[in-house]
């Protein structure tokens, strides 16, 4: 199973969203990192054919998704970033609903919506409307639905925005848990998300795919660049102004800085080994602090 | 420019020149020689652009398949209407049946104005996903935006109908001196009307309270229909202008149904 993604630009009036990405993708988890605006949705939104691009094209198997149609979006389940739910619908009443829609057969679709239901973990909560779910609940109807198919390709733009700590846990493991013999396209913010789980990384930044690497390499690739240091409070401003500074954490009466940079910023700074936090700082650090 | 030159001048210096001029071009050409691809070559080359070949499509059979996919669909949609739409639905029968029979209205002005009022209230149904937030899973689903919309609209103007003709039969055998045909006549001008309106109305707005706007419209206009000066001038129109008027609105709804269906919704998936 192939997914190639073909010159893929997407210009809104005069604003480039998308330009010009070439990508192919396999079985496995991609983890897509970008800032505010750099396109993720875009690209998401263009993979689960609910927009269509300003040129260039998917293919799937070799075959344009947009003359596969409907037979491509019986492959594929997507949760937008923004979704609302029938609020007075019941979890089971709606997913069953979907699965109509999704053109399950008839006799298949009880054991499917219960297989889903199950999985995401809402048994208990099954027959309660929707519209009385906390955000995390709401979140795994999300995924629930766009299961209910068995998809080939799973997309999923930032699922785990605004969830508790334990509940992006959960939703890591179900990830894990149901990743095999898929496509999973996966964005987010977090990087802790994707660090043990992606197959790769891509990185995008304002409209154009910067990297595309195992997680492995692209902390190799910053490996000799993160740098930590033991200073006065009164010295933290001036290390800010002229490097990129990731954690300060407090040392007794001083402080420790984790700061990114190519060369060794003070004699006494000392070495110290890579997270994906460290890269994405590396990589997005201008716009955020900006 | 040359040329005409060596039309009149017949010197074999020129000749020779010529001579030496092509055997330069000729090995200037060799350059650009291309050797004849092998048969695997050829084949390997077809099999990279085939891809890239379009698929031509049957126009009937997309429209024949659209048809079913709707058809099937909408038998599905009628368990998740809410039964608000059908206790709605119920007291409207009520509402025409009882002005008819208790308070002596007029059952011509009374079938006109009832007539399209379960479209309109349906139109709440058919905004309801995008209202939800439910649009831009919609898109991604096998039976898609437009096939959803169509099917709903199918299924809340079906039910549209059958409540005409039951309000129509029903008077029918209470009455006997009502005409059938003129009741026919008389709500399904107004329907067909409303059901192309409404369609044109679902792919471009979004909002709800527009429909509440279209259904005050709706009655103020009914209203002033049914006063009985009015509805004798109204009667007094010759049948064909109804069956006409019914036609064109029938044909309209037809048109946008498909076009609505091959073009889509202007649906602008919102951040
Ligand atoms: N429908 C639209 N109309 C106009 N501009 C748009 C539209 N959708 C996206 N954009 C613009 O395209 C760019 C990329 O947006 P996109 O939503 O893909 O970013 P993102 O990486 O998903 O951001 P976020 O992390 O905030 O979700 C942004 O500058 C955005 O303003
Ligand atoms: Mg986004």
């Amino acid at each position: 199973m192939k997914l190639t993604i073909e010159n893929i630009t997407k210009t809104f009036k005069d604003k480039s969203a998308l330009n010009d990405i070439n990508l192919e993708l396999t079985t496995g988890v991609y983890g897509i990192l970008g800032a505010n605006g750099s396109g993720k949705t875009t690209l998401m939104r263009i993979l689960a054919s609910v927009m269509k691009p300003s040129s260039g094209r998917v293919l799937m198997n070799g075959q344009d998704i947009a003359d596969m149609n409907e037979k491509y979006r019986e492959l594929i389940g997507y949760l937008p970033q923004h979704v609302g739910y029938y609020k007075n619908f019941s979890a089971e009443k709606f997913l069953k609903y979907i699965a109509a829609l999704k053109g399950l057969p008839k006799e298949e679709t009880s054991e499917k919506v219960e297989e889903v239901i199950e999985l995401v973990g809402l048994t208990e909560y099954r027959s309660k409307k929707i519209g009385g779910f906390s955000g995390g609940m709401k979140r795994r109807v999300g995924i629930a639905q766009a299961l209910l198919n068995n998809p080939k390709i799973l997309i999923v733009d930032e699922p785990t925005a605004g969830l508790d700590p334990k509940e992006r846990i959960r939703f890591r493991n179900l990830l894990s848990k149901i990743s095999t013999n898929r496509i999973v396209l996966l964005s987010t913010h977090i990087v802790s998300d994707i660090e043990f789980i992606a197959k790769e990384v891509l990185i995008l930044k304002d409209g154009q795919l910067v990297k595309k690497e195992t997680p492995q390499s692209l902390l190799k690739g910053i490996e000799d660049k993160v740098w930590t240091l033991v200073i006065e409070e009164k010295e933290i401003p001036r290390f800010q102004s002229e490097y990129k500074v990731g954690n300060i954490a407090r040392v007794e009466d001083r402080f420790q800085l984790r700061i990114l940079s190519d060369e060794q910023p003070e004699p006494n700074a000392e070495n110290d080994i890579p997270n994906l936090e460290d890269l994405y700082l590396y990589y997005f650090d201008e716009e955020e602090t900006a | 420019m040359k040329k005409r030159k060596l039309h009149h001048t017949f010197d074999k210096n020129v000749d020779h020149q010529i001579e030496d001029l092509e055997q330069e071009i000729g090995s200037l050409l060799d350059e650009y020689d291309v050797e004849y691809p092998g048969e695997e070559q050829i084949i390997m080359t077809i099999d990279a652009m085939k891809p890239y070949v379009p698929v031509r499509k049957n126009k009937w059979r997309t429209v024949l398949r659209g048809m079913t996919a709707i058809t099937k669909q909408a038998y599905q949609e009628i368990f998740y209407m809410s039964s608000l739409f059908w206790i709605a639905n119920g007291l409207l029968i009520a509402a025409a049946l009882s002005g008819v029979l208790l308070m002596k209205a007029d059952p011509y002005a009374m079938v006109m104005m009832f007539a399209p009022i379960t479209t309109i209230m349906g139109l709440i149904e058919v905004l309801k996903s995008r209202n939800a937030g439910m649009a831009e899973l919609e898109m991604s689903y096998k039976y898609n935006f437009q096939e959803i919309m169509l099917s709903k609209m199918l299924v809340v103007g079906g039910f549209n109908l059958v409540i005409n003709l039951l309000i129509t039969l029903s008077l029918g055998m209470f009455y006997q001196e009502i005409l059938i045909a003129k009741m026919l006549l008389f709500w399904i001008t107004p329907f067909t009307f409303i059901a192309a309106l409404s369609l044109l109305f679902v792919s471009r707005y979004r909002q709800i309270y527009a429909i509440t706007a279209g259904m005050v419209i709706w009655l103020t206009v009914s209203g002033y229909l049914s006063q009985p000066q009015i509805i004798e001038k109204l009667e007094s129109l010759p049948a064909e202008l109804y069956v006409t008027a019914s036609a064109v609105a029938l044909i309209l709804s037809l048109f946008k149904a498909v076009h609505i269906y091959k073009r889509g919704v202007l649906y602008e998936v919102n951040h």
